[in-house]
Order: structure tokens, then sequence, then C-alpha cells
């Protein structure tokens, strides 16, 4: 029964049917640039993330006070102050990271997930359930950057290596496929485009296939 | 208040405002110095090496018009530091430091990146070279470096750009190095006597073509910029001094470089000499000179004296 | 700089949509037909030419001799937003077919990565006035040329028989990433 249907959709299932960027196709524009490794995937997830929760916690504690024709402007404030914070925080503390992620830092302020989450639901909202909503969306965006890069670092480069953020020292590297075999278009602006077609055809397969089983399971 | 009145939106967009940047103030400030600190570091290390114990600081507003200086460092109290990133035969480029004193002498030349040709390009970055960079002013201008054309000429190119800024510095003129009397032409440091002096890369050749028992014609080539730079060196066997010195062949002159060397009043200086003389070089023809030089050393060296 | 190469360069070669990913979600969006793409890419050109020069401005004698580089960001966009909402209201009163054409997209712009992104490029490579010119007119130019010939592309592909999964937005980005490979072929032109 529908019921039943509906519990089995643990939060894997939600992440791939109802993922912000190879289901929604928001925040496209960093998600191609930065995936080519995961140390940067996994910097750049951090950051939305704590941007995405403070802005969310901000404009929903704002929300009864914001008339509504200046609520973009409001939020575009708010979003950009803490856009702000973390690229300075950024490049005082974790100067690599910053230096690899680069203007991508400062264009989180017009990341579509966050101005989007704003609207959607951090206006209508309370507090706390718009800090888990931001902590959510951030946590499928990381995880969606995580898996891009994953594929493109592993087949484009045939290391997987890993640097702490805060000393620049390698935490691991190991070589996975052999310097010859390297597909090394996949760190190119192609192989971005590639890797993102497979992964939304994926994830769009996924969500057929269980709205079929739903449909044909009645 | 009216939420919808003008004036509660432009009060609340204006504290908004006001927040927002008090709140960016106060992290900048805390952040800023971080950030400068963390700029500089890389290149300590090098700074160090030019400077020991000095205090650096970054200076972010230079005019360079040719592009080629990408960091200018001050040493308090002590000198410059120019980064300088210039083209050679890579088409990557390299990378270079170069160190003036605040009394115009260079305090260093280190290369920091480069993928030059070994044998040719690379030479710019060695002993040789090194030595000779070090021993001009900031009144001169680098020489270039025969057999690295191209190499060289990207490092006098950046060493002219990083200059510039010196002098500008400085008020517009170069500062005359303190041991240095004040003259009009800036004076070759490290003159020797030529018998000491090394002039072996220019590999003088010397062959006798007359000799009438008192003086002695040699026929003398020797490697300038170019490799056949020929002069006929009269000596005078008594007085062990050379009595003429003629250019046959001013194999440098073709490319304009060696000209200074060749101009007469240049060449003048070689009547007379002995090998206990102390020959100067000339300031921006250094290869030519001391091609000329080389041969004179060899005529009088055949001639025993 | 010289101004050919800039405009080449931002055109181009550094293509905003192929070579940056800037710009990528109204791409998405709007590139189904090719009217619409030529009416989004007229707008962005007049969107990014105008907010990316005043913010220049703004940087200039305002931020930077007050060195308040760090407001850089919020300046920048809620000036890039005030713009937009001024040319929508201008053109909706004015002329109303033209905000029937190219109005509707003027919204969407705000948030469009593209505007801020030559805005803050303009000021990170330290342009003068006449190559923040050039380059703010290039850079959405590239991005028009893209939007129409994506959209030229995927109108034929409507007929095709696309299999189901990459229907929609998946089989675009594999155009695009053919489309990215071919445009490498100008890596050498400047």
């Amino acid at each position: 029964m529908s019921e039943n249907k509906e519990k089995k959709l643990g939060f894997g299932s939600q992440l791939i049917i109802e993922n912000p960027v190879f289901g929604l196709y928001l925040g496209i524009c960093s998600t191609l640039a930065i995936s080519t490794n995961i140390n940067n995937a996994i910097g750049m997830g951090i950051a939305v993330t704590i941007v995405l929760i403070l802005s969310n916690i901000l404009v929903s504690s704002v929300r009864n006070i914001t008339p509504d024709d200046i609520h973009i402007p409001v939020y575009i404030v708010i979003i950009a102050t803490l856009v702000t914070i973390v690229e300075m925080t950024m490049q005082a503390f974790t100067p690599d990271l910053y230096g690899a992620l680069g203007e991508f830092i400062a264009l989180i302020v017009v990341n579509c997930i966050i101005l989007g989450r704003a609207e959607a639901y951090a206006s209508l909202n309370p507090v706390g359930a718009s800090a888990k909503d931001g902590l959510m969306m951030g946590i499928s965006y990381t995880v969606s950057l995580f898996v891009m890069s994953l594929i493109r670092q592993i087949l484009g480069t045939g290391v997987l290596s890993l640097s702490n953020p805060l000393t620049g020292a390698e935490i691991f590297a190991v070589r996975l496929i052999p310097e010859s075999f390297v597909l090394s278009f996949m760190t190119t602006q192609t192989g971005a485009f590639l890797t993102f077609a497979v992964l939304a055809a994926a994830c769009a397969a996924y969500k057929n296939k269980v709205t079929a089983d739903d449909k044909g399971g009645k | 208040m009216n939420k919808e009145s003008s004036s509660y939106k432009m009060i609340l967009l204006g504290v908004l405002c006001g927040i927002c940047g008090l709140l960016l103030a106060f992290v900048n400030s805390v952040t800023a110095p971080i950030i400068e600190k963390s700029s500089m570091a890389a290149e300590y290390s090098n700074l160090e090496a030019f400077f020991p114990g000095a205090s650096f600081s970054e200076i972010k507003d230079y005019d360079d018009p040719t592009g080629l200086v990408t960091g200018v460092y001050e040493a308090e109290g002590q000198g410059m530091i120019y980064k300088v990133h210039s083209m050679g035969y890579d088409s990557e480029g390299f990378t270079f430091l170069i160190a003036y004193n605040n009394d115009g002498t260079v305090a260093g030349y280190t290369v920091l990146e480069h993928h030059e040709t070994d044998g040719l390009g690379k030479r710019c970055f060695e002993e040789d070279y090194t030595a000779e960079i070090m021993k001009i002013s900031a009144s001169e201008e680098a020489p270039l470096l025969s057999g690295a054309t191209l190499t060289s000429t990207g490092v006098h190119d950046g060493i002219e750009a990083a200059r510039t800024l010196f002098i500008a510095k400085n008020g517009g003129t170069a500062p005359a190095p303190a041991e240095k009397t004040e003259e009009e032409q800036p004076e070759e440091p490290v003159s020797k006597a030529l018998k000491d002096e090394d002039l072996s890369s220019a590999g003088a050749v010397c062959e006798e073509k007359e000799n009438d028992g008192t003086t002695v014609i040699y026929a003398c080539k020797a490697k300038g910029f170019n490799p056949d730079n020929e002069a006929e060196v009269t000596v005078d066997l008594s007085a062990g001094t050379i009595t003429a010195f003629e250019v046959t062949n001013a194999a440098d002159d073709k490319d304009g470089v060696g000209d200074d060397a060749y101009e007469a009043d240049n060449i003048a200086r070689y009547i007379g000499i002995t090998s206990d003389s102390e020959v100067d070089a000339v300031s921006g023809a250094t290869e030519t000179s001391k091609a000329l030089r080389a041969m004179a050393q060899a005529a009088l060296a055949e001639a025993g004296e | 700089m010289n101004l050919l190469t800039l405009f080449l360069s931002a055109t181009l070669i550094n293509n905003i949509i192929l070579a940056k990913f800037i710009g990528m979600c109204p791409f998405m969006g709007v590139s189904t037909r090719v009217k619409s793409a030529v009416g989004m890419g007229l707008a962005v050109i007049f969107v990014i030419f105008g907010a990316s020069v005043l913010s220049w401005l703004l940087y200039q004698f305002v931020l930077a001799p007050l060195g308040l580089d760090y407001m850089k960001l919020i300046c920048f966009i809620l000036l890039i937003a005030a713009f937009v909402q001024f040319t929508e209201m201008f053109i909706k009163k004015n002329s109303p077919s033209l905000y029937k054409s190219l109005g509707i997209y003027l919204p969407l712009i705000t948030t469009n990565c593209a505007v801020l992104h030559v805005a803050l490029d303009n000021v990170a490579q330290g342009y003068n006035f006449i190559e923040t010119c050039v380059n703010s007119i290039a850079v959405p130019v590239g991005f028009m040329l893209m939007l129409v010939i994506f959209a030229t592309i995927r109108e034929r592909l409507e007929g095709n028989d696309v299999p189901a999964a990459f229907e929609g937005n998946p089989i675009a980005f594999i155009i695009a990433a053919i489309m990215a490979l071919a445009f490498t072929a100008l890596n050498g032109l400047v």
C-alpha cells in the first residue's frame, strides 16, 4: 500500500530523486567548475552548507518583520554578508583551498540553491525547521559534488588524494589507475559536462524506475 | 510602525546594511593581517636569504608598464626585492628574484622556477652569469649572455623592469654606491691586473703574424658575444706593452651589442698597457669587452710578458 | 592589454559557458527555443554591460579609495539587483512590446552568476575603463553566441529518439560537452 511505499523512500532515495544538483539543476555552475578533485568538493560543500544553514536561520528570523516587496534585497544582503565572511575566513585560514576554489566562493552568493531555499522554505517556516532544511540541502549538495569529483578525479588523474585544508599537508594519496591509462580529458570542461550528463541521466533513470514501480505496485 | 510604510522599509534596509557593514569590518580586521602574512610567507625564505634578519613588507601598489614584475618586497632599511616573471626560450617563462641594496648594488639574484635548456638558457642561472649580475649596480643594465640570447634577453628585460621601479622609488636617480666616487660614467667594479683576470671563457687564441725582434704583431681571435671577434695586437717586446690594437673583425658589432667596446676611445685604452695594467670592462658590452681584453692578455702572454 | 585579444579571448576562448561554467542555470532553462535564446541573449548583454560598468565605477571611485574592498560583494550584488529592477520598470513603462519579448527574462538575470562574475572579474584583473567596457560586452556576446548555437541544436534534437533517461537536460549536457571539445580548438588563436 502507498504508505509502505512512502516509508521505503529513505534518505538515500530522497537524495537521488530530489537531488538539488542533478535533479533540480540548481548550483550547476560551481558543481561543474569545482569537481576536479575531492578536496575542492568537500571544501566547497562545507562552505555552501555553512552559508545555507546560517542564511536559512537568519532569513527565517526576519521573515515576520520583512515587508514583501523588499524581501529580495534583504535576503541578498544577508547572503552576501555571510559569503563575504566565509570568503575572508577561508582566505585567512585555508589559503590553499581558497586559491583552488577561487572566485566560486564569491559566486556562492548567486548559487541558486541558497536564494532558492531562502525563498521557498526559510521565509515560510520557523528557525529550527529552516536550519534543518539548510543542513539537509547542504549535505545533498556536498554528496553530489563529492560523487562527481570522485569520478572525475579517479578517471582523470588516476590518483585519489586528500589534503588537510588548514595546513595543506597531504593526508593520503593513492594511485588507482596507472598513469598511461588515465583519461585526462575528464579533468577538462568536456569531462565535466560528460560526467554531469551521465549522473543526471542516472538520477533520472532511477527516478523513472521508482515512479514506475510505484505505479506498477498498486 | 506600519510594516508597509516606506520609512519602515528604508529603516529596515538601513539598519540591516549597517549591521552587516560593521560585521564585515570586524571580520576584515581580524583576517586581513593573517592574509597578508601568509601571502608573504611563501616568499619569506627567499627574502631572508638576501637580507637575513630584516623585516619585510610587501608592496602592492607599483606601476610596472611591462607587466614583468610580479611582486615587490621591501627589506626595511636595507633594500628592495623584485619578483620577476619573464619569457625566455620555453613558453612557460621563468621566475626569478632580483634584489637591490639601498646603495644601488645588487643584493641577490636567484632563479625560482625555469624550464630553460641545459647548457644554453640554463647558464643564465648558473655561477658565471650570476656573478656578472651581482657585479652590476642599479645604474647599469644587465649584460646579455652569448649562446643564451633569448633567456638572457628575458633576464635583461626583467631586471630592467625591476631597475626602473627601484630607480623610481629612489626619486628618479640610481643611488651611487658608497665606495664609488662621483662620476658621470658608472665604473665597472672589481678591476684586476690583466694577467690575473680569468678570461678563459672568451677562448682567445693569438697567432704570430710578424716578428721583427722588437715588436710582434699577433692575429688574435676571441669569443665575445659572437665567436669570431678578431684583432691585430702589436706588442713591444722590450717595453712589454701593447703599442697598437686594431679590431679586424668586429663580430659583435652587427648585432648592435658590442658597439661601445669597439669605440675608438675604448680601444685606445689598450695602447701602452702591460700585463700588469688594469683594464676596465665596458658596461653594456661585457662580453665583447671581455673578448678584447682576452686578446690583449693572450698577446702579452705569447710575447712572454 | 590588446583590446582585440581581450575581446576574442573573452568571447571565444575563455567562453563564459564552455570554459568557465558560469551562467549555466538560465542557459539550461532558456536554450530550448531559438527565439527565446535570442531574447535572453540580448537582455543579458544589456544587463551585464550596464551593471558591470557601473560596478567598476563604484569600485574605483567609492570602495577602493575608502579601503572598503570587503564590501565589494554586497555593493555589487545590490547594484546589479537595483539596475535590473530599474531597467525592468523602464522597459515596462516605455515599450510594452519590448517588455513582452525581453522583460520576462530580466528578473532571472539578477541571480545569473555571469553578471556578478563579470563585475568581480573587471576589478580582479585590474582593467581600466576601456578594458572594462570591452570585457563587459565581449563576455555576454560569447554567452549569447553559445545560447543561440545550443538552442538551434536542441530544437533539432527534439525530433530525435533520445533515451528516456537522457531526455531533457542530460542530453543537453552531452551537447555542451561536444561543444566544449570543439571550441578548445580555438585555444591557439591568441
